[in-house]
């Protein structure tokens, strides 16, 4: 390639470029696609155990993708989006087991008031950056290890804690029409479609461009005009919201949580896989779900010790701190990318 | 030429040791000594094996057992296929496990279980699949309020209550504190109970909860002595209790307080841990027998454990627990005919279980058929720290929990 006159390859780029990218509509219809091949292989190839993995991994997958608003778009490092989840999670327990609507309404119920924690949880980002933001965000988790510990999760008791101490307990159930493990996976996935479609579009448009700028530094950005508070209030609370319907999804899915399930450390291994499935890409989100339970369900399966999984997700970070700061997602985009010229050369030639 | 009678002597007397240890055989099966080679039995279990401590002895237990029924002729001529999960104290993974066990592995029956979240997690599920479990250590309250799940255990609440009740009756004690984990449905649950208790026969307690993983022990029990009770009645596991009893033993309320625990403080190595500042005043509930009684089924256990089980798995009263599952689940099993074991079948075969008798355990087991919870070892004993070791004290006795009024009251009707 460097052989090549740099003004030729200028050129060619310049003319190659309105025919090679694709139009932000087919950009978003691709991800509808490959999430429905994804869904409909796993709904078709797995069995209960790896059904079972695949939904939580599509439900966390939802909020990778919150995460990665954050660090990808904004640079920003947040290191309490598991505790999100949480949140998420309980909101739509007790709304759940309180009034019993359909599981939507808890749902969207369990992801607003995530949005909305998730916001307050985002202030400090407001003045602070780097690794000063990260410290506040894992003390926050580390907070909410401690309550949900104390309070656990709703099931079905009464009191604002609603919990029912072991006689009455009551599970969450599932959407109505998606009760049995297969429509329950199809339906996780059709909202992680729309989640991932959402931030996608947010990426064309407006709110990416400002999210950009912002990361350049807030001067240009404020320079530029564009309202930096609201776009990273906007940014904490897409991705606060994202987490907080993972949490719910996760809720449907075994109809309950348990608190132990949910402490700190949960949130940097979170973080750590959303770097290792990459935070630039769509599919990076996809990744690093699969990273987080289908992983520890292949060695649980195989029969190996749980803890090797920490290990292995220890070297995958380092690897893509290393080598890879955009992810495999990354380097599956590299490598496609790679493929096409080359395919484009063999035909000049 | 010396040596080589030396080698041979050694040799001769391995050999004679080997010949007498085969001599006290484990029994199990129909003892025949003959390897069952039918179509396996699918039976599954879950346990927290990795996470904040290691559930899983009663799986190897029950594993081992399984093991030297398979080498006697198994069930009636089919071995027995044990599919032991971690659920690494998750409850999504336990209930993925679940999933795997009951549809994709296509168990008859569940046994040896031992987790902290199982219950929990999965209880809903397994009712819904028909499928029952024989469970080795039940721990938090769901374990025991489930209707497809029996464990073998007490329990913590059953057992700390044991614990209470020996103090009540023998110490003459007027007065407890009661610290346990404030774990929801274990560590509160228990402690509940003692305060019910009291409310009952009017005698004084104080409930103090604490985070095993963050705790300041000296603080805990100068918090726990601050009301001078008679007695101070633990909830704690081993690791917990050791360092709350040390504690104690500086502040010198050993000299002035006699403590109590529930089972999860009853392992051999505690008595020689903790000291002789303790003789005669450290009390344990025992959900199960002396783990070193000289009686026939418990003989058997330890020379299941040394003949089928590694020589690394602990001798502990999960341990026992797990036997005991995969005894009963034996027991249920032989009365179905060969040709026809299934999940029905081997469920309803559980389901008539009654009058189970081992000397692990005080009073006999029981299912419970068509009972909403199960909780069929209630009966317990008590050992004290005693030169360090355990010293029996106390003969089987009925727990004073009052919740097991609805217990005490189908056993009444089985009889």
């Amino acid at each position: 390639m460097n052989a090549n006159p740099a003004p030729l390859t200028f050129s060619e780029t310049a003319m190659a470029a309105p025919a090679k990218r694709p139009s932000p509509a087919g950009k978003l219809f691709a991800i509808a696609a490959v999430m429905a091949v994804f869904s409909a292989a796993v709904a078709i190839g797995a069995n209960a155990f790896w059904l079972s993995a695949a939904t939580s991994a599509v439900a966390l997958s939802l909020s990778v993708i919150g995460l990665a608003v954050l660090y990808g778009q904004l640079g920003l490092v947040s290191l309490c989006q598991f505790a999100l989840v949480g949140v998420g999670g309980w909101v739509t327990l007790r709304i759940g087991h309180a009034y019993h609507p359909p599981f939507e309404v808890s749902m969207l119920a369990g992801g607003i008031v995530a949005a909305l924690v998730g916001l307050v949880f985002g202030i400090p980002a407001l003045r602070l950056r780097g690794l000063y933001l990260a410290l506040v965000t894992l003390m926050l988790a580390g907070a909410f290890q401690t309550i949900i510990s104390a309070w656990g999760f709703p099931d079905g008791g009464p009191g604002f804690l609603g919990r029912a101490d072991g006689a009455g307990r009551a599970m969450l159930a599932r959407p109505a029409l998606a009760e049995g493990p297969v429509p329950y996976f199809l339906y996780v996935s059709f909202f992680a479609t729309i989640g991932f479609i959402i931030v996608q579009w947010h990426k064309y448009a407006k709110p990416g461009r400002a999210w950009a700028l912002i990361r350049k530094g807030e001067t240009v950005a404020i320079a530029s005009g564009v309202n930096v508070l609201t776009y990273k209030a906007w940014a904490f609370a897409l991705s606060g919201f994202f987490a907080g319907i993972a949490g719910a999804l996760l809720a449907g899915n075994v109809g309950q949580l348990d608190g132990r399930a949910f402490s700190a450390f949960e949130s940097l291994n979170l973080f750590a896989l959303t770097i290792v499935g990459g935070s630039f890409h769509w599919y990076g989100a996809l990744i690093a779900g699969l990273l987080l339970r289908a992983v520890p369900a292949l060695l649980t399966d195989l029969g190996i010790d749980g803890y090797v999984t920490i290990g292995i997700f220890g070297v995958a970070l380092f690897h893509a701190l290393a080598t890879a700061p955009a992810g495999i997602a990354g380097q599956i985009a590299g490598l496609v990318a790679r493929l096409k010229p080359q395919a484009r050369g063999g035909n000049r030639a | 030429m010396l040596k080589t009678l030396k080698v041979m002597a050694a040799g001769l007397a391995l050999s004679l040791l080997t010949a007498m240890s085969a001599h006290a055989a484990a029994s199990c099966g129909d003892g025949s000594g003959k390897a069952a080679s039918g179509e396996p039995i699918v039976i599954g279990a879950i346990t927290g094996k990795t996470g904040p401590d290691d559930f899983s002895n009663s799986t190897k237990a029950a594993k081992a057992y399984f093991d030297c029924l398979n080498a006697n002729g198994g069930i009636k001529g089919r071995p027995i296929k044990y599919v032991v999960e971690d659920d690494q104290w998750n409850p999504e993974t336990a209930a993925q496990l679940g999933a795997k066990i009951v549809n994709d592995e296509k168990a008859v029956l569940m046994v040896g279980n031992s987790s902290y979240v199982e219950c929990g997690a999965n209880a809903e599920f397994y009712k819904k699949s028909g499928i029952y479990v024989i469970a080795g250590v039940g721990v938090p309250r769901e374990c025991f309020f489930a209707e497809n799940y029996a464990p073998t255990n007490a329990g913590p609440r059953v057992s700390m209550l044991g614990a209470m009740g020996y103090a009540l009756d023998t110490l003459n004690a007027k007065s407890v504190a009661c610290i346990g984990p404030n774990i929801p449905n274990v560590g509160t649950w228990s402690c509940e109970g003692v305060a019910l208790l009291a409310k009952e026969k009017g005698f004084k307690a104080d409930v103090i909860l604490m985070d095993p993983g963050s705790a300041d022990a000296t603080s805990v029990i100068l918090q726990a002595a601050a009301s001078k009770p008679d007695v101070i009645v633990l909830g704690m596991s081993k690791g917990v209790a050791v360092p709350l009893l040390t504690a104690a033993e500086e502040q010198g309320l050993n000299q002035s307080i006699t403590f109590l625990s529930a089972a999860s403080a009853y392992d051999l190595s505690v008595p020689a841990t903790i000291g002789p500042g303790w003789d005669g005043k450290f009390f344990v509930n025992m959900e199960f027998n002396d783990l070193e009684a000289d009686t026939p089924d418990n003989k058997n256990w330890l020379a299941v454990m040394d003949e089928y089980g590694q020589a690394s798995d602990p001798r502990d009263t999960f341990a026992q627990a797990g036997y005991l599952a995969a005894r009963i689940a034996e027991k249920a099993l032989m009365t179905l005919d060969p040709n026809n074991i299934t999940r029905e079948t081997a469920s309803a075969a559980v389901r008539q279980v009654k009058d189970f008798k081992s000397d692990i355990f005080c009073a006999p087991w029981y299912f419970g058929d068509g009972q909403p919870r199960h909780n069929a070892n209630s009966t317990t004993r008590m050992a004290v720290s005693e030169g360090g070791k355990w010293k029996v004290v106390s003969d089987c006795a009925p727990s004073p929990d009052p919740e097991l009024k609805d217990i005490r009251a189908f056993e009444s009707s089985m009889k």
